[in-house]
């Protein structure tokens, strides 16, 4: 129903004939089309490999109107202890695709609306999801509100069970307000409020359940709560230091009714050492306290196994922290935004678990090559 | 929960309030409009970043942004 809501609201908004039958000039956008192609290979220490290319494209419908699609996959293979049970230490190969189109109309030289509608398809989990948003330029364009609301429904299955299928939808408003703060300064503050409902659990890990009584176990499927709201702010510095210097910096709150909060900061430093090059290099640090009914160990109690239980080392506590580079060099063009660019990131990441028995620590290396062509 | 909605919202006033204090005149935007000042400087690459991350942890969203109102157009 959430989403049949959801799809009767995008037509309105991405269909407005308004924009097609009355266009205005053009207000000097420097390139009509544009294609984008990335490849990113993620490997970690617990032995997990993930291939993700990504294509996508965009071009001007009309003055007024810009047409987007994208489409990417994850290509996963690995033996990670989240996936692979003790009974069954094969490795998995698993392959999701995803695909989204998308439009952006000018209705007037201030406000513009999107929708986005977004589809993703595994062997055992599918996905349909829609996204409306608008942006105001105010205050002479010093200041920008951008609104937006994203739904969607998931389901769930089992490869083991080819009945299972279970519901799993959410829906998210994001509010940003974007504000100059002077001739070198940009200010962000961005609210997210989020609801996820339904089959919240993992559809394979289960929990071992400890007697104190005696050294038997027993496992059991995973159970949380299945109803999860959050709310997460953000705000967000801009500041140019020289005319070819940059730097960003942003903090970012989470919380949330299972009592997860967190805490996370970055910064990025962008650099145009050469006219044609740009390098950025940043900075992360995460960290979170754990869900309420999250316990390294469960023991029965008063000899049933405790109503919610999970394995799953995200509800737990955890810190991780990033390293980035990335270069950026544009081998043709005359501006910044027309012409070809090639652009090369290596992210490095350490993930903490200290209450994970299993695994406290991982490390991980994500290497993205990526092309851009405006024409 | 209630706290962190109530500042959130004060955070969103003040912002806003400050925006009618501020006026960037556009011969003075230059700066801002340079890609360097994007909140998203490599879209693709963060994209791909900020899937990790959602996949990794347990919190997420408020990671987007707002066009920039650098009034470049």
């Amino acid at each position: 129903m959430q989403l049949t809501r959801a799809v009767a609201l995008a037509a309105a908004l991405a269909l407005p004939a308004r924009a097609w039958a009355d266009p205005q000039p053009d207000d000097g956008a420097s390139s009509d089309r544009r294609a984008t192609a990335s490849l990113t290979v993620y490997s970690d220490d617990d032995h997990m490999t993930v291939t993700s290319p990504r294509a996508g494209a965009e071009a001007r419908a009309s003055d007024r109107v810009l047409i987007d699609v994208d489409a990417n996959a994850d290509i996963i293979s690995g033996a990670s202890i989240d996936v692979v049970s003790e009974a069954s230490p094969s490795p998995i190969r698993e392959t999701r695709l995803a695909a989204g189109l998308g439009a952006t109309v000018d209705l007037s030289r201030t406000v513009s609306g999107r929708a986005r509608a977004l589809v993703s398809h595994e062997s055992d989990y599918r996905s349909v999801g829609i996204l409306l948003g608008g942006a105001w330029d105010l205050a002479r364009r010093n200041t920008t509100v951008d609104v937006e609301l994203a739904a969607r429904t998931d389901r769930v299955g089992n490869s083991t069970d080819p009945t299972m299928s279970e519901p799993r939808d959410g829906e998210t408003l994001t509010v940003s307000l974007t504000q100059a703060m002077g001739p070198m300064t940009f200010v962000d503050v961005v609210v997210d409020g989020s609801r996820d409902h339904g089959f919240l659990e993992s559809a394979y890990r289960t929990v071992p359940i400890y007697d104190p009584l005696t050294p038997d176990t027993m496992r059991v499927s995973e159970e949380v709560p299945d109803r999860r709201l959050s709310l997460a702010g953000l705000a967000r510095v801009r500041r140019a230091l020289t005319r070819h210097l940059f730097v960003h910096a942003d903090y970012r709150y989470y919380a949330d009714n299972w009592s997860i909060g967190s805490h996370t900061v970055s910064a990025t430093l962008v650099a145009e050492p050469l006219d044609r090059v740009r390098i950025g290099a940043s900075g992360r640090y995460y960290r979170q306290s754990a869900a309420d009914f999250y316990q390294a160990r469960y023991d029965l109690v008063d000899g049933a196994a405790p109503a919610l239980r999970t394995r799953d080392r995200r509800l737990g506590r955890m810190s991780s922290e990033t390293a980035n580079l990335t270069v950026d060099v544009a081998l043709t063009g005359a501006s910044p935004d027309d012409g070809l660019r090639l652009s090369l990131s290596a992210v490095a990441i350490r993930f903490s678990w200290p209450d994970f028995p299993a695994q406290t620590r991982r490390n991980a290396l994500a290497l993205t090559l990526g092309a851009v062509s405006a024409f | 929960m209630t706290a962190l909605l109530r500042t959130a919202a004060l955070a969103l006033l003040a912002a806003a309030l400050l925006g009618g204090c501020l006026r960037v005149q556009p011969y003075q935007r230059e700066t801002l409009a340079h890609p360097g000042m994007r909140a998203a400087q490599w879209p693709a690459l963060q994209r791909s970043s900020q899937h990790i991350d959602e996949v990794r942890e347990g919190s997420r969203g408020a990671t987007g942004h707002a066009g920039g109102g650098c009034g470049c157009n």
